[in-house]
């Protein structure tokens, strides 16, 4: 009823209003869509709609008993604040509540209370709070309390088992950590990132459709799969127990030991000291974050006569000497072009058997034997460089840890080696190996003559087998069975001819062999930046193996840069030697794999001398 | 002074005329705009539905929901219609107590997924989200109506605009305790619209306008985080391009992006946030390209063309009323739900109507229409 006189001229001016309006718009929509030519959506951020990404739960490590837990993740929360819209009484009671369930005091209870005094919508009061206090916030929030208060789920990777040492979690180096944003780092943890972390969801949030429409999942992700090492726990943790005795006897600079199945390659224990705790990793990584290596597989050093057995392996199988035929050890032996090289004791000890030579360690003898075993210098240098590829040296040996080393070895071809080269060469000098690779080699002479590969996971096909079985080895072979044989005796030989290594070797009811190996140090920073060799230091190695009636186990040590005690003049020893921590560990291990004592076993030294084969 | 005051039952006018009813004053075109631009609802509707969340369609989706949603409009369309509208203005008080209790029960028991922070605004019964604030527009105008056609002798008083005011509190108290920003103005600018319609004194309504401009600082202050920043947004999109101001660029990215002929329905790229409701514009304009945007524009402007010329027809204030309050509540909406993709106006959650996907939206605003074209048929026939 539009009878009023203004009306119509109302009506008119919002008709008025709606004309503008679309004029406007339309105006507008023209310039946009046909008039900017250029192509805006090259600035249009291609991302409203989100994609998420929720990580698996990462998987747990089991030793091989596939029951004791070496890593796992659990799940702990982050506790955030968000004060900005509570009233003042609120937040007291908060804050009061929140110090009261995390059991703050001190300082942390004055930050918890100063954040929360803020106008924050997002602050973190605390991280690492476990599962059972999270559940008593979440009863108190249902009724009512803790206002303004959330949390975050925030996996945690623990490390339960302890460490033989103390401030250590058990087997640290091999394991390796998880880093703060989720990814393994070392050891197992990195070399299996991928199958331990699975494969995490992916969803897309779009937020312009709400509910649960508005989330779907492009991919749902796999869980992270377990892990079952080959690991014995009860085993590692006396293997660290007794490397960190060692390290303290010794004062030593870092003690590792290695205990592998020769005929798998399974390792059952690997340990070195200092390690670390790896459910404190951030500390470690700012104090000293070399500890996060591994010396078994990541340390090359010299090592020295244990590389003898190389050696005898070359000379025996290129029949160039037999272990009976008699060398003359001079004590000192002159090259060629006036370098000499000595026994450690510089003593002439006349003609004696090769055997004899290996067991009591003269680099005079075993230098002679790496002449024979080529016409020229080149030749023979050929043979034990061929000789030591043949057996891993300088390679990585492949096992399923992660940051291994190669070593370093010289090869003649390209830099042909002078006397003095080979003769070292002969004695483990001038060349730099892992414990790991020289366990391996020595695995290779005693299980028959094969290259396994060495490895920490067991493989399906492997849970349930017992250790230490006779199982025929997986590899190239590299020497024949019958000089894999007289290479065992030859060790057996070692540590019960010599009479301070048979008191300190021998094991009621098995059999036991290995090669010792004590080598300078060079020092790059001695004589002035010039470099020299270490007076006082040395390391300490001893590789061998042990059985019921063959090899079962080989165990490699080293005691790098212990430091010896002077008996008397030119005669050294050590709290801890090699071989004894060699024995201590055997004994720790063929009880903890039940490898049964034989009771026709190797009568106590002095009774009877042993003599090898060949 | 007598508020809602009661109409006389004039029953004669309810089932014995009904059969005589003058359907050439029907309004034909107004429907047909309507249900045209109920149609490009479904397009959006299915364009959302077959884009990046759904593949196929589900039961769920969009399209089908908006299509139910349809059948639902059309029929409260067809009842409003058939029904006769003076019922209203003698249930205006009723109305206003249930529009308020609604928006109580909404405020005390709604839920909210949207990404806003925290705010109640949708009921969900048997599976639906209702959103009773979009129904309080529509019952809002029944009430405006009804109590500025009791004011019509005395509509120049300073207490017609007060008076008004003071029925506007409560459900608008209520919309911005959810908080919803977008409703209370469509609220506010709906009433200012009737006023001026109803022949409110100019003066007084300036000086009401001149008092609310100085109450803005005020309001500022009470508003949310996010609200302020959507508005500070608006001055200066690229200040913070992955959040207020990042639907901006976007919003402009994808109304570039579509040209004069658009690139085709459900073809639409650029990402838009909430694109079903409040950036629906956005996408129309991406997909359906300058052409296809003139002429949804078109019909808006054609629609409120209608509704203007059934309030001038309309022998009746209340009638007459209820005819400038839809067309002031539908020309605000569109305004602001294109102004803001344009970057014409600040972005707040106002809802297109027909084009945005809202079951509740699009039930109200068909009622409403029905209401009008009730009117229509009971017109009295014209003087001239």
């Amino acid at each position: 009823m539009l009878g009023r006189t203004d009306s119509r001229a109302r009506l008119f001016s919002i008709l008025l209003v709606v004309i503008v309006v679309s004029t406007g718009m339309a105006a507008r929509l023209a310039y946009w869509q046909i008039g900017q030519q250029q192509n805006l959506s090259q600035i249009a951020a291609q991302g409203s709609i989100q994609t998420e990404t929720i990580p698996a739960q990462r998987g747990t490590i089991y030793d091989r008993t596939g029951t004791i837990v070496l890593a796992q993740t659990v799940d702990m929360y982050r506790v955030i604040g968000d004060p900005h819209d509570l009233t003042a009484a609120q937040k007291v009671s908060t804050t009061n509540a929140l110090i009261g369930y995390l059991s703050l005091s001190g300082e942390d209870a004055v930050k918890v209370r100063s954040a929360m005094e803020t106008e924050s919508y997002y602050i973190l009061l605390a991280t690492d709070v476990d599962s059972d206090t999270y559940q008593e916030m979440i009863e108190d929030q249902a009724v009512g309390g803790l206002a303004g208060i959330s949390f975050e789920k925030q996996p945690v990777r623990v490390y339960p088992q302890a460490g033989g040492a103390p401030n250590t979690s058990l087997a640290s180096q091999l394991l390796g950590f998880v880093n703060a944003a989720g990814k393994g780092q070392y050891g197992i943890e990195q070399e299996y990132d991928s199958v331990l972390a699975g494969r995490p969801k992916v969803v897309q949030i779009d937020p312009s459709v709400a509910g649960p429409d508005g989330t779907k999942i492009i991919d749902p992700g796999t869980p992270g799969q377990d892990i079952r090492t080959t690991i014995d726990a009860g085993l590692q943790l006396q293997v660290e127990q007794e490397v960190f005795t060692a390290w303290i006897a010794d004062k030593a600079k870092t003690v590792s030991a290695v205990v592998m199945d020769p005929n798998t390659g399974e390792l059952l224990a690997e340990a070195s000291y200092p390690a670390y705790d790896a459910n404190n990793y951030s500390q470690v990584a700012d104090q000293d974050p070399d500890l996060f290596n591994d010396p078994v597989v990541t340390r090359d050093y010299e090592p020295g006569s244990v590389f003898k057995m190389l050696t005898t392996s070359a000379a025996l199988e290129t029949k160039t000497t037999a272990l009976t035929t008699e060398i003359d050890d001079y004590g000192v032996l002159k090259l060629a072009d006036g370098q000499e090289v000595a026994d450690a004791d510089r003593k002439a000890k006349g003609w004696r058997t090769f055997a004899y030579m290996v067991a009591y360690s003269r680099n005079v003898g075993l230098t002679q034997v790496a002449f024979r075993l080529g016409k020229t210098t080149a030749a023979a240098s050929e043979v034990l460089y061929q000789t030591w590829l043949k057996y891993g040296i300088g390679q990585k040996t492949g096992i399923d840890v992660a940051g291994e080393v190669p070593g370093i070895v010289h090869d003649p071809a390209v830099t042909p080696w002078a006397q003095i080269d080979l003769a070292n060469a002969s004695f483990g000098q001038g060349v730099a190996a892992t414990p790991l690779q020289v366990t391996r080699a020595y695995a290779a002479m005693v299980n028959g003559g094969t290259l396994v590969t060495p490895c920490v996971v067991l493989s399906d096909a492997k849970i349930g087998q017992a250790a230490a079985t006779t199982a025929t080895p997986t590899g190239p072979r590299v020497i024949s069975a019958s000089l894999s044989k007289s290479l065992t005796g030859l060790m057996e030989y070692v540590v019960t001819a010599v009479p301070s290594y048979a008191e300190r070797t021998y094991i009621k009811g098995y059999y036991v062999g290995g090669k010792t190996g004590t080598a300078q140090i060079w020092d790059p920073n001695l004589n002035g930046g010039k470099g020299g060799w270490k007076v006082d230091d040395y390391n300490y190695s001893f590789y061998g193996w042990v059985g019921h009636s063959q090899p079962d186990l080989v165990i490699g040590v080293v005691i790098f840069e212990g430091t010896p005690t002077v008996i008397k003049q030119g005669v050294l020893d050590m709290p801890v030697q090699s071989y004894e921590l060699f024995r201590r560990i055997a004994t720790d291990a063929v009880t903890t794999e039940r490898i049964p004592p034989n009771p026709d076993g190797p009568p106590p030294p002095g009774t009877k001398n042993a003599t090898p084969e060949g | 002074m007598n508020i809602f005051r009661s109409e006389p039952m004039r029953v004669r006018s309810w089932a014995p005329k009904a059969a005589s009813l003058t359907w050439r004053l029907y309004d034909f075109q107004l429907t047909t705009y309507a249900f045209l631009l109920l149609l490009f609802g479904l397009a959006m509707a299915y364009s959302n539905s077959v884009g990046s969340t759904h593949t196929t369609l589900s039961p769920g989706s969009p399209f089908v929901r908006y299509l139910m949603w349809s059948v639902i409009a059309v029929v409260v369309f067809l009842i409003a219609t058939v029904f006769d509208y003076k019922w209203l203005r003698t249930f205006a008080w009723p109305i206003y107590l249930l529009n308020v209790g609604l928006l109580i029960v909404t405020l005390r028991f709604g839920s909210s997924t949207g990404n806003a922070g925290t705010s109640a605004r949708w009921i969900v019964i048997a599976g639906f989200q209702l959103q009773f604030s979009e129904l309080a527009k529509i019952l809002m105008i029944i009430v405006f109506a009804a109590f500025l056609a009791s004011r019509e002798a005395k509509v120049k008083s300073v207490w017609t605009v007060i008076g008004s005011i003071i029925v506007l509190v409560p459900p608008w108290i209520l919309v911005m305790l959810q908080p919803d920003l977008g409703t209370s103005l469509v609220l506010v600018a709906t009433l200012a619209g009737m006023l001026f319609m109803s022949g409110a004194s100019l003066r007084w309504l300036g000086t009401l306008a001149a008092a609310v401009s100085a109450a803005i600082p005020f309001v500022w202050q009470n508003l949310h985080a996010y609200q302020q920043l959507r508005l500070l947004a608006l001055l200066n999109p690229g200040q913070d391009p992955r959040g207020s101001g990042y639907q901006l660029i976007q919003a402009k990215a994808a109304v570039n992006a579509g040209g004069v002929w658009g690139v085709g329905l459900t073809n639409g790229t650029v990402p838009l946030p909430v694109q079903t409701t409040d950036f629906v514009w956005g996408v129309l304009a991406e997909e359906l390209g300058f052409v296809g945007s003139m002429v949804v524009l078109a019909l808006f402007v054609a629609l409120l063309w209608r509704l203007l010329v059934c309030s001038w027809r309309s022998n009746d204030q209340f009638a007459m009323l209820l005819g400038a309050g839809l067309a002031s509540m539908m020309l605000f909406q569109v305004s602001v739900s294109v102004g803001m993709v344009l970057g014409l106006l600040p972005i707040t959650g106002i809802p297109l109507p027909f084009i945005t996907y809202g079951g509740a939206s699009l039930v109200s605003i068909m009622g409403g229409l029905g209401v009008l074209q009730s009117t229509n048929l009971r017109r009295e026939p014209p003087a001239w």
